[in-house]
């Protein structure tokens, strides 16, 4: 039957993904649905429902020159045509949680609400579940949720008064460009000066990132804000910065997990 | 008797004409180890001595690109044939494609529709065409029947393949119409289309042809190999064939274990104008060709499986320490081995 459900993978742990996406992903092997994803997910895919095929959006990601906003915006029109002219019954599929940091996913809401399309989302686990076991969240002063890019380059500046979680350290534009790690610093610098004008430089922050395939276990390292750009970070990597003036637990890294 | 053109690209055998099948008279004659080596090969080297010599960069290196793949094309060419006539296995297609493009170079033919495949010229047809012929077969709209029809004044009558169906596409009107252009590629009313004219500039035409790409299982084949790509959709491309040489053993006397070649390049410094001597080696199997210093091929011409590298290196008054570093590099290479 035709129709447009967006699931969400998780963060990478197959272990993270909700019943829910399994079955969708299960089911799409019976039904003939058209599968797209990119790259990591379609790794993720192969490892969980080996026979079925995701499509690749990988092009997307080659074609230099093209704002990143375009190419999402494209990607959401061509998955909301083909469902809903082309009649198809179509997956997209998307690493974390659907409603995190993705541009197409939000395009698609907004069209299919427009059009009065029937939309499915299937939920998956956001990264920040996952990163935030390596920090105290007490949630008695709220919690911000930025950018490196919001605050480094458009001047975007925390309240001191609540925690902040500051995403996607190692990437190079508003578009989500990923960098390799070595040239995060560039980055990591921006961000930290940008801070440094709100925050002294003892403040201490922590890097929290993953240890990548196959356990993605949560790492994370504790640095005054002032040596913040003083080694590369991974591209996937999030800022912890407390409050300046919040509970002391909020300043304290927690421990990994011992498995 | 039948007449068939040598397109729209080689035949199976399941596909071959009955009569005189100009398409498989190539596979027999010009798709083979012995012609490639005998006469491709040769032929190139004519080409890029003759370019140098009028001081044409991008032909010399067109032709000493060909030359060097004359080698695993050499290698290959047999058991292509023959997988690619008995099964159309799409794991071969680089490798004729490869072959018909070695083809056109060295006997200076055309092409023949899209894709890389050789339109032989009037003078090898005409070789090739035997008495009693009455007609000729038209396979495709681009398989070459119109330039028989003009060599020998037959009469050509419709006999066309039975392939996937192909939308032909005008460039400037893709992104107007992709939404349907895409739609039947989707419902596989279609395989692939054939876009006619240049792409227009802009976002909004790569984004649409990324598309069309994405979703026509047969897009980038067709587009690299002609119809050879309907018929094998999951054909790779020609890079995905090689893979480096294995390292060979080490020892205290070692022999060569490839061929050897110093010629003027590389191709990109043919271009430019600034080329120098380089040595290339070349193996008989699904290996690229290696630049290295012409001193190593020197040095791997002295290997005879009874010299150490220290008599060697005493034979052409050269560092023992550097002509043994050279050694060992060729034995990684899978240059030498013990």
């Amino acid at each position: 039957m035709a129709g447009l459900t967006i699931v969400g993978l998780g963060p990478a742990r197959p272990e993270h993904l909700t019943r829910e996406a399994m079955q969708v992903l299960e089911g799409a092997l019976h039904t003939g649905a058209r599968v797209y994803g990119l790259a990591h997910v379609r790794e993720l895919v192969a490892d969980l429902v080996p026979a079925l095929q995701v499509r690749s959006l990988d092009y997307l990601y080659a074609m230099d020159g093209i704002p990143r906003p375009v190419v999402y915006r494209d990607l959401a029109d061509m998955l909301v045509r083909r469902a809903f002219e082309d009649e198809q019954d179509v997956i997209y599929v998307v690493a974390g949680s659907p409603l995190f940091i993705n541009d197409a996913v939000l395009w698609i809401r907004r069209t299919c609400a427009e059009a009065g399309h029937p939309l499915r989302l299937v939920h998956g686990m956001s990264f920040l579940d996952l990163i935030l076991d390596r920090v105290y969240w007490t949630g008695h002063q709220g919690l911000q949720f930025m950018s490196a890019w919001n605050v480094a380059q458009d001047g975007m500046d925390p309240d001191t008064r609540s925690p902040t979680v500051i995403c996607q350290l190692g990437e190079s534009s508003s578009g989500g460009d990923a960098v390799d790690a070595g040239s995060s610093t560039a980055m990591l610098a921006a961000l930290r000066d940008r801070l440094l004008s709100v925050y002294p430089g003892d403040h201490p922050v922590i890097i929290l990132y993953s240890s990548g395939r196959p356990d993605y276990r949560s790492l994370a390292r504790q640095v005054p804000l002032s040596v913040l750009a003083d080694e590369p970070v991974p591209v996937y990597s999030n800022l912890w910065v407390p409050a300046l003036e919040g509970p002391e637990i909020e300043r304290v890294l927690a421990p990994g997990d011992p498995s | 008797m039948n007449l068939w053109p040598p397109g729209p690209c080689p035949p199976t055998a399941l596909l071959r004409g009955e009569g005189c099948d100009l398409g498989v008279r190539l596979l027999e004659v010009c798709y083979t180890q012995s012609h490639i080596q005998s006469v491709v090969r040769p032929a190139l080297e004519r080409r890029i001595a003759e370019a140098l010599e009028r001081g044409d960069g991008p032909a010399a290196a067109a032709a000493l690109q060909g030359m060097l793949d004359s080698w695993p094309v050499a290698a290959l060419i047999d058991a292509s044939v023959k997988l690619w006539t008995d099964r159309a296995a799409a794991a071969v297609v680089p490798v004729l494609a490869k072959a018909a493009e070695l083809l056109c170079l060295a006997h200076g033919w055309s092409k023949v529709g899209s894709g890389p495949w050789p339109m032989p010229d009037e003078e090898w047809i005409t070789a090739q065409i035997p008495p009693g012929v009455r007609s000729i077969c038209r396979r495709s709209d681009t398989d070459g029947s119109d330039l028989l029809e003009g060599i020998t004044g037959h009469a050509v009558v419709e006999r066309p393949w039975a392939l996937p169906a192909v939308d032909v596409v005008s460039a400037e009107m893709l992104v107007p119409n992709r939404g349907e252009i895409v739609g039947r590629l989707v419902r596989a009313e279609v395989a692939c289309i054939e876009l006619v004219g240049e792409l227009p500039p802009g976002p909004d035409a790569r984004l649409a042809m990324g598309e069309v790409r994405m979703e026509a299982l047969a897009q980038a084949a067709y587009e690299r190999f002609g119809v050879a790509g309907l018929i094998a959709p999951r054909a790779p491309i020609w890079r995905q064939l090689l893979r480096p040489a294995p390292a060979g053993t080490e020892g205290d006397v070692l022999h060569q274990a490839c061929d050897t070649a110093v010629i003027p390049g590389p191709p990109s410094a043919l271009i430019q104008g600034t080329a120098s001597p380089v040595g290339w080696l070349l193996w008989r199997g699904p290996h690229g060709a290696v630049a290295v210093q012409p001193e190593a091929v020197a040095v791997l011409g002295q290997m005879d499986g009874e010299r150490t590298i220290q008599q060697i290196a005493d034979s052409m008054d050269a560092p023992a320490g550097v002509v043994k570093q050279m050694a060992d590099q060729l034995v990684k290479l899978g240059a030498a081995t013990a």
